[in-house]
């Protein structure tokens, strides 16, 4: 019995799909594109920001030091704006990276908050505008 | 395995439509026949067949070769296309829409006379069976799967297999033999 159900089983792979149905499906999938590989994407993504999120740091480090007032909102601005791009990128591509940006604005954090010789103001005003690069990746 | 289907694989990853149309030429039969066997309705089985090549296609370049044929690959994604279906979908299935050879139910001068197993029968009872034992049969009787790619593609050892195959066996056996009706719903 069991060699008969496995015989009569086997006989249902003359079902076929038609041509036509090969030449419409075909097409379709062509019409699409493919993903891009998520690794290449994610590897990319990740360097600029890491890139991004050292230019920040670094542009926070010279105004703690040089402790400049002009230059300081026309920097922050410009590299938040980057970093905004790349955030809003790799939402798009995964936890991952997200978490490592989270990561740096944390440590970024810390580091305005303890820093020593600056004024309470100037701490405000570059802890907000981590703040809202971390909201961005809430 | 189709030949050079490493070499095809890596070149469709690159986008190389000719090589994934012989891919696709290749086993579109094998997964149309196991999503038709499993959702019974050919306008179904057409779409979710669609969706998997078209699914493989734009996720080939996240595809990992793990020495297992390309089939299992596409296999999962099948098996998961019909699970997302009956997520979405949980009306029951009629049967008498499969392929042109509908499901006969017998009369019972047919069954009289039709003692011996006919196909139609085999079928009928094959989707009585539970999902798992479904996708076990058909891979295993249909297409001629071996126990260690059906493993991969359900995710189960190749021991649990062997059980869900010789129970589903059992079962169709068990139902052949009492001449189950064949009024069918989906699992």
């Amino acid at each position: 019995m069991e060699e008969l159900i496995a015989k009569k089983l086997k006989e249902l792979k003359t079902i076929r799909v038609s041509a036509e149905f090969k030449k419409r499906s075909l097409a379709h999938i062509f019409a699409l594109p493919q993903t891009p590989d998520r690794r290449d994407v994610r590897l990319n993504i990740f360097e600029s920001i890491t890139l991004g999120a050292a230019i920040v740091l670094t542009s926070v480090l010279l105004i703690l030091v040089f402790g400049g007032g002009f230059g300081k909102k026309a920097t922050i601005a410009g590299e938040k704006s980057n970093i905004d791009l790349e955030i809003g990128q790799a939402e798009y591509f995964g936890e991952e990276v997200q978490k490592e940006v989270a990561l740096r604005l944390q440590m970024l954090e810390r580091r305005i908050q303890f820093e020593g010789g600056l004024e309470d103001g100037t701490k405000g005003e570059l802890l907000d505008e981590v703040q809202k690069l971390q909201s961005l990746i809430e | 395995m189709l030949e050079h289907e490493e070499k095809l694989v890596r070149e469709a990853k690159k986008g190389d439509r000719e090589a994934f149309t012989r891919l696709y030429e290749h086993y579109v039969d094998s997964i149309y026949r196991f999503v038709l066997l499993k959702v019974n309705n050919r306008e179904e089985a057409e779409d979710l067949t669609n969706e998997t090549f078209l699914s493989s296609w734009q996720n080939l370049p996240v595809y990992e070769e793990r020495g297992l044929p390309f089939s299992s690959w596409l296999y999962r994604i099948a098996r998961n296309k019909v699970i997302d279906h009956y997520r979405v979908r949980k009306a029951p299935i009629s049967i008498d829409v499969v392929e042109e050879d509908a499901v006969v139910v017998a009369s019972n001068l047919e069954r009289a006379v039709d003692i011996a197993l006919d196909v139609d029968r085999v079928k009928a009872c094959l989707v009585r069976l539970t999902p798992e034992q479904k996708d076990v049969t058909i891979m295993r009787f249909v297409e001629e799967l071996s126990h260690k790619e059906i493993a991969e593609i359900i995710g189960k050892s190749e021991g649990a297999v062997r059980l869900i195959q010789h129970r589903a066996i059992a079962t169709l056996r068990a139902m052949l033999s009492e001449g189950e009706p064949q009024t069918l719903s989906e699992a």
